[in-house]
């Protein structure tokens, strides 16, 4: 678009998504936006909207490193600063093994450690932060708006050389708190408009069947408005979807309206297909949809 | 120089704080904008916004106040008085006007600034005196119809007088909890302070409902959780057999695994049972053993919102489906209230008796459709067992009891209610 082509070219890094990963107008900016303001990026949206795919995305097209963080409910923060081996110290002591004095050898950096101690600049994903205890996030405010940390262990401060570009993702499980919210960029990845997502279908397949891409594309999106289905089948969902179709030679459609062929692949949960089983033999009233 | 832009933001509910505003005139510095609205739009949703759930809210303001440049003179009152809306048309055609900063740090703003901090001062002096009185949280008493105190602890941006009038749409049942009346407008206070109390620490007889919440817990199978943490016994006992050479032994935490939903009916004919739900709600919040817990309000019936806090205002709400998109089906929900309300608002679609905020579905489907998501769910109904059948409103209390176990909101039927949400049916 020529609005947003003429302070790209002031940028010295600028993303504009990679070969197989198709990015809305509108992402593009507001991943060039906190690249140019040095800001983290939260990127909230339907699970299976590509949300992880971004950051691998980035570092791709950027030619940068990409550090991975992956947040468990059990992470805090310092397993992602660093941990200090003090079992091992232990361990050493008592075989008089290794240099138990040397205590930076028992310090292992975590993710966010590697990041900030990184030669290069690299594209840090933390991945699902809402998966963590809610305290979690504010524990990162410092670490995220400084760049760098103390290890009172060893005396030492880490301080990045160059920023990472820090990209979290969120699947809204849990609220985030409003001082980190603050210190975020904020896109919420809409699901995709058939249009875009015929576009994402043919990065993934480009030689994919036109009639066989429509007709599951029909199914698909009749199935997403389906309102009491919890766990929506989204664009992931369809890729597997459309896979198995081609393989089988199976047409989505399959003549028969009240049988999905390779339902499983599209829906994940029982009750989801308990409820679709009842929505296709009693018709839309019997489930409750939205006007 | 958007500033009334900020400022309107803030008076329409959305909260972007300073950091956030800095951050945005740091893009516009770098022309991010590209000086056309659609770049300023875009620029200002991912930087000011924290949630998607705003984003409807921001729309709705962007338009009022951009709407309001065009046709000029009817600006919304929050930005009627200021100068900006020419400069700011000037500005999109030529971005880089220092005039108009000049304008803006004028000696007549900062007279007006002058003014604003003598304003303070004197609220703070005010608030001072009354904390001195001992009369802070008891309802301040010293100054009734200064406006400024009233002003000071108003709700969500409410004043007592709209909270009158939001009141008279409701059942018309008075407040009837001893005390609260004392010869000052009972229905202001109704509105303004019976439930303000819910997140203060006033010390109350809470103990036995905390008892009861206490067996409300189930832990987390041994096979679900990590070894993380340190076993002292077995640690001493196997470094000792190895005579003192160090052994350390990890164990898996023992965790409740209990998440629980709390939906308090809050306003209208609950009035008269705050005291009650006050105590409940405490003993829950108390309870720190959960591993997740929510609270939401909601009027009479679940429609198509739940509210974050008991007043129950406009726009403080989340939408009830967000609620069961987010929340599994391993939550627990507990349901506190009287269920008795007119046939129509449980029955009928646009059945929510505060009109304005009209539901497509019944209140009885929404209810059912919770049902259906959680299946362990329990109803709270203060009012005494003995009574649901005569009183006004037994129609709608047996409707929902054949929807949700009900149970008298004592001690006694607390602890039953939650041995039935332990159950597994």
């Amino acid at each position: 678009m020529s609005e947003t082509s003429s302070y790209q070219s002031q940028l010295e890094i600028h993303y504009s998504g990679s070969r197989d990963y198709i990015v809305t107008e509108e992402l593009k900016n507001v991943v060039n936006i906190a690249i140019a303001l040095q800001k983290p990026l939260l990127i909230k949206g339907e699970p299976g909207t590509g949300k992880t795919m971004l950051a691998s995305s980035l570092a791709e097209a950027l030619g940068k490193e990409l550090i991975i963080w992956s947040i468990k409910s059990t992470t805090t923060a310092q397993n992602g600063l660093y941990v200090y081996d003090t079992v091992q110290r232990l361990y050493d002591s008592q075989f008089g093994e290794g240099d138990i004095s040397n205590i930076r050898q028992y310090i292992k950096l975590g993710m966010l450690g590697m990041a900030l101690s990184a030669e290069d600049q690299p594209v840090l994903l933390i991945d699902e932060i809402d998966k963590a205890d809610v305290e979690f996030p504010n524990d990162l405010l410092w670490e995220l708006d400084r760049m760098q940390f103390f290890i009172p262990e060893t005396r030492e401060t880490i301080t990045a050389k160059t920023r990472p570009l820090v990209i979290i993702t969120s699947n809204a499980e849990k609220e985030l708190p409003d001082a980190f919210l603050r210190r975020c960029l904020f896109h919420y990845i809409a699901f995709p408009e058939p249009e875009q997502m015929a576009k994402i279908v043919y990065a993934h397949y480009p030689k994919i069947d036109n009639t066989l891409l429509q007709s599951a594309m029909k199914k698909f999106y009749e199935l997403r408005e389906v309102d009491d289905i919890q766990k929506k089948p989204s664009t992931s969902e369809l890729l597997d979807w459309l896979t198995a179709l081609r393989i089988s030679g199976i047409s989505p459609d399959n003549g028969n309206k009240k049988d999905i062929p390779f339902l499983g692949v599209l829906l994940k949960k029982n009750e989801d297909i308990d409820t679709l089983e009842e929505f296709l033999e009693k018709g839309p009233k019997a489930v409750y949809r939205r006007r | 120089m958007f500033i009334p832009f900020f400022y309107l933001l803030r008076a329409r509910g959305l909260k972007p704080s300073i950091i956030q505003w800095m951050t945005l005139m740091e893009a516009l510095d770098q022309n991010f904008a590209d000086s056309s609205l659609t770049g300023f739009y875009h620029l200002c949703r991912c930087i000011l916004l924290c949630s998607e759930a705003d984003f409807d809210k921001f729309d709705e303001v962007f338009i009022e106040f951009f709407n309001s440049i065009n046709d000029r003179g009817k600006m919304p009152e929050e930005v009627s008085t200021s100068l900006i809306p020419e400069e700011m048309l000037d500005w999109l055609g030529a971005p880089e006007d220092p005039a108009f900063l000049e304008l803006y740090y004028s000696e007549e703003h900062m007279a007006i600034l002058e003014g604003l901090m003598e304003v303070i001062e004197r609220m703070l002096r005010k608030l001072e005196e009354q904390i001195k009185n001992g009369n802070l949280i008891g309802g301040c008493e010293v100054c009734t119809g200064c406006g400024l105190c009233s002003r000071m602890f108003m709700k969500d941006g409410k004043l007592p007088e709209e909270a009158d009038m939001m009141q008279g749409e409701g059942q018309g049942s008075a407040p009837g909890g001893k005390g609260w009346k004392r010869g000052r407008n009972a229905i202001a206070m109704a509105h303004d302070r019976i439930f303000r109390d819910f997140r203060d620490d006033t010390v109350l007889d809470i103990r036995q409902y905390q008892m009861a919440f206490r067996k409300l817990r189930q832990y987390s199978s041994i096979n679900d959780s990590n070894i993380v943490e340190l076993d002292i016994d077995q640690t001493i006992k196997r470094t000792s057999e190895k005579a003192g050479l160090l052994q350390i032994v990890f164990k898996k935490p023992r965790k409740n695994i209990i998440k629980l939903i709390v939906l308090i009916d809050s306003d209208g004919s609950m009035s008269q049972f705050a005291e009650i739900s006050n105590k409940l709600f405490q003993a829950v919040s108390k309870a720190n053993h959960y591993k997740d817990l929510k609270f939401y309000y909601y009027h009479n019936c679940v429609y198509d919102h739940l509210y974050n806090d008991p007043t129950c205002v406009n726009g403080k709400w989340i939408d009830t489906e967000h609620v069961l998109r987010n929340h599994d089906t391993e939550y627990r929900v507990i349901y506190v209230g009287d269920a008795s309300m007119a046939d129509s608002e449980l029955f009928r679609m646009g059945g929510n008796v505060l009109f304005e905020r009209s539901n497509a579905l019944p209140g009885i489907e929404w209810l059912k459709r919770m049902k259906r998501k959680y299946r362990r769910s329990v109803w709270l109904n203060p009012i005494a067992k003995e009574e649901w059948e005569r009183l006004y409103g037994g129609a709608t209390i047996q409707a929902v009891k054949e929807v949700f176990p009900m149970y008298e909101l004592t001690v006694k039927g607390l602890g039953n209610a939650i041995k039935r949400l332990l159950s597994d049916r």
